[in-house]
């Protein structure tokens, strides 16, 4: 788009009245990103693909401001004073802000070694894209796993008993036994469902032995595991902002106690932590604080 | 069909339709054009119903067939081609455009044929063109609607730029998408051209699409940014000039609840890429009766009055009149 993008109004981004209420601003925001989802028709000859991937990424930034209670009200002062419209400083500062425009880029290894064979097969395919990347692995199978096998995994595992993962190669199905590949890996790498990491065993003890997980911690866990936030937003099905909400301790922007629980359940998995721990910790919190109580009345 | 009913829109000049409303001197004549580029998606068949639609709320309307070279309305109506078109009015044998208009057998509507087998849209001279725009104005009925044709000749987008309701009609297909969006480009383009003469501005466009990359202007939408931020008081004015440049997408042939999703799509790429607020005016159903009617040479409203697709056309007829947006009241 134009070079001058410090003059894009986020409610122009998101085609709402700047007095929209939450639930427009949401819905805007979902036909939004339903309008420059890339094999939209109603999008020929007129965007181009990195167009409108720039949109999406618009889009997806403005509803991080507006969709989130806080960020919304600071950003509406800052537009009545016309100052700067990008009021980014008070999204928590962690490696989100780097994955609008590098989460393709991002590897799944901390330290990639190439020479190993098997372990690294599906970098070679093309780097998933945004949409693509929408059927990525559920929770159970692992994160090596194209989307494609992802409906196989289940008969396999179901038949053999076994965990396997499947991985493409020259554009055909291989199945090799999951046992095959792990020994595979540097010694030192642990493997979550969503990657693999270099193993801190201080830190590994220490989150084992935890029993209280807030918002910090859980990022504070995510980071360790070498886990983004779009990968897991995508992975858990959990909107980016709630996760952002969510680490950040904002019980505010939280939903309501039956859909959080549901949310910190798919954490915990894709994590690799124990869910019921997340589950009543995380849960404890949010009830306790005046603002949550208070807004969904319990 | 409907033997043991009465037919509301069944053709009886003496109902309560019978009578043709008279437009007063001081209501001017609202033009409605209805285009879209890409030939057989309907542009006919949406201004006749529409037309017929109007006429059943008691206004009285001229259809005007402005798809010269294959000018045939006529036969979407049901009539024969009349003996006067449009070509008398161009060659100065009718001196008044009225003279051309035909009364037809629906009560309240006129129609202006544009039949003729040496008369092409691309040939139509600028007088010629200039005072059946200004003739269009002073028809004595309150809606003007005019059938344009396919494609984005000059002429063509000066009709659909006169009008004063800009109809888009699209069908959910690639080829028609893009042919819709190629005509809005044209008609989008055009305009400004006579809104930069107008405000004495052409330097400034040209200089900007001249160096565009560098500025990163891709868009309609982009140039006017880059020429506010440039000169905020032209700005204005540009934007004010163009700002009666407001379309109104029609999606025909709906076939699937994702193809409605589209007309919304449409609209929001329309305002990212041009600036400019467009609104989906709603959509028509693909139905057989549509062929069948055609088949028998009459008007889908007249022949099959009860069906889903005439119940659209009303309510896109009420949208066009009265564009108040429906709220649900909780």
């Amino acid at each position: 788009m134009l070079g001058a993008k410090e003059s894009v109004n986020y409610y122009e981004v998101l085609e709402v009245a700047p007095d929209a209420p939450q639930h427009e601003v949401h819905r805007a925001y979902t036909r939004a990103k339903a309008t420059y989802a890339q094999d939209n028709p109603a999008l020929y000859s007129m965007f181009t693909k990195d167009e409108a991937r720039d949109l999406l990424k618009l889009i997806e930034e403005a509803y991080a401001v507006l969709g989130n209670h806080g960020l919304r009200t600071n950003y509406d002062s800052s537009l009545k004073s016309s100052a700067p419209q990008r009021p980014f400083t008070s999204v928590p500062k962690t490696d989100s802000s780097n994955d609008f425009a590098h989460h393709s880029a991002l590897p799944d290894f901390a330290v990639p070694d190439p020479s190993i064979p098997g372990s690294f097969e599906e970098r070679s395919s093309p780097a998933p894209t945004a949409t693509k990347s929408e059927a990525f692995p559920p929770a159970s199978t692992p994160a090596t796993t194209p989307p494609a096998a992802a409906m196989m995994d289940p008969i396999h595992a179901a038949a053999t008993g076994k965990r396997e993962s499947i991985l493409v190669t020259n554009g055909e199905f291989t199945v090799r036994k999951r046992e095959s590949v792990v020994p595979l890996m540097p010694p030192d790498t642990g493997r979550c469902p969503l990657g693999t990491y270099k193993i801190d065993e201080a830190l590994e003890q220490e989150i084992a032995a935890r029993t209280e997980f807030d918002g910090p911690y859980l990022q504070k866990v995510r980071l360790y595991k070498q886990v983004s936030l779009e990968k897991l937003s995508v992975a858990s099905r959990i909107g980016k902002t709630y996760l952002i909400a969510l680490e950040s301790n904002d019980f505010k922007n939280l939903p309501a106690p039956v859909f959080l629980r549901g949310f910190l359940v798919q954490l915990g998995r894709q994590l690799g932590i124990d869910e019921h721990k997340v589950v009543s910790s995380y849960m404890g919190l949010a009830k306790a604080s005046e603002k949550y109580s208070s807004k969904y009345g319990i | 069909m409907n033997d043991f009913t009465p037919n509301p829109f069944k053709l009886n000049p003496k109902s309560a339709f019978g009578k043709t409303p008279t437009k007063s001197s001081k209501t001017p004549t609202a033009i409605w054009a209805v285009g879209g580029g890409k030939g057989g998606i309907g542009k006919s068949f949406i201004s006749t119903s529409i037309a017929i639609c109007l006429t059943r709320m008691g206004k009285s309307v001229t259809l005007v067939d402005l798809d010269l070279g294959s000018a045939n309305l006529h036969t979407c109506l049901g009539m024969k081609i009349p003996s006067q078109t449009l070509s008398d009015f161009f060659s100065g044998r009718a001196t008044n455009l009225s003279e051309v208009s035909t009364a037809t057998e629906i009560p309240g509507l006129h129609f202006i044929s544009g039949f003729n087998d040496a008369l092409n849209v691309a040939d139509l001279d600028p007088n010629n063109k200039q005072r059946l725009i200004e003739g269009l104005r002073t028809l004595q009925t309150q809606y003007v609607i005019l059938d344009l044709g396919a494609g984005t000749s000059e002429n063509t987008l000066d009709f659909f730029l006169a009008a004063d309701q800009k109809i888009i009609a699209v069908t959910p297909e690639p080829t028609s998408i893009e042919n819709a969006y190629r005509f809005m480009k044209s008609s989008f383009y055009r305009k400004l051209r006579t809104a930069e003469s107008e405000l004495g501005i052409q330097g400034l466009i040209e200089t900007a699409m001249d160096s565009k990359n560098k500025l990163g202007i891709k868009s309609p939408a982009d140039l006017i940014r880059y020429i506010s931020q440039k000169d905020p008081q032209v700005g204005e004015r540009l934007k004010e000039k163009i700002g009666d440049f407001h379309m109104h997408l029609l999606l025909n042939q709906v076939r699937t609840r994702e193809d409605i999703e589209l007309g919304e799509s449409m609209k929001s790429v329309c305002r990212k890429y041009f600036g400019i607020e467009s609104d989906f005016l709603g959509y028509i159903d693909h139905d057989n009766a549509v062929w069948q009617s055609l088949r028998k040479r009459r008007p889908l409203v007249i022949e099959y009055p009860y069906s889903s697709i005439v119940g659209q056309f009303l309510g896109i007829t009420k949208n066009l009149l009265n564009p108040t947006p429906l709220r649900a009241v909780i």
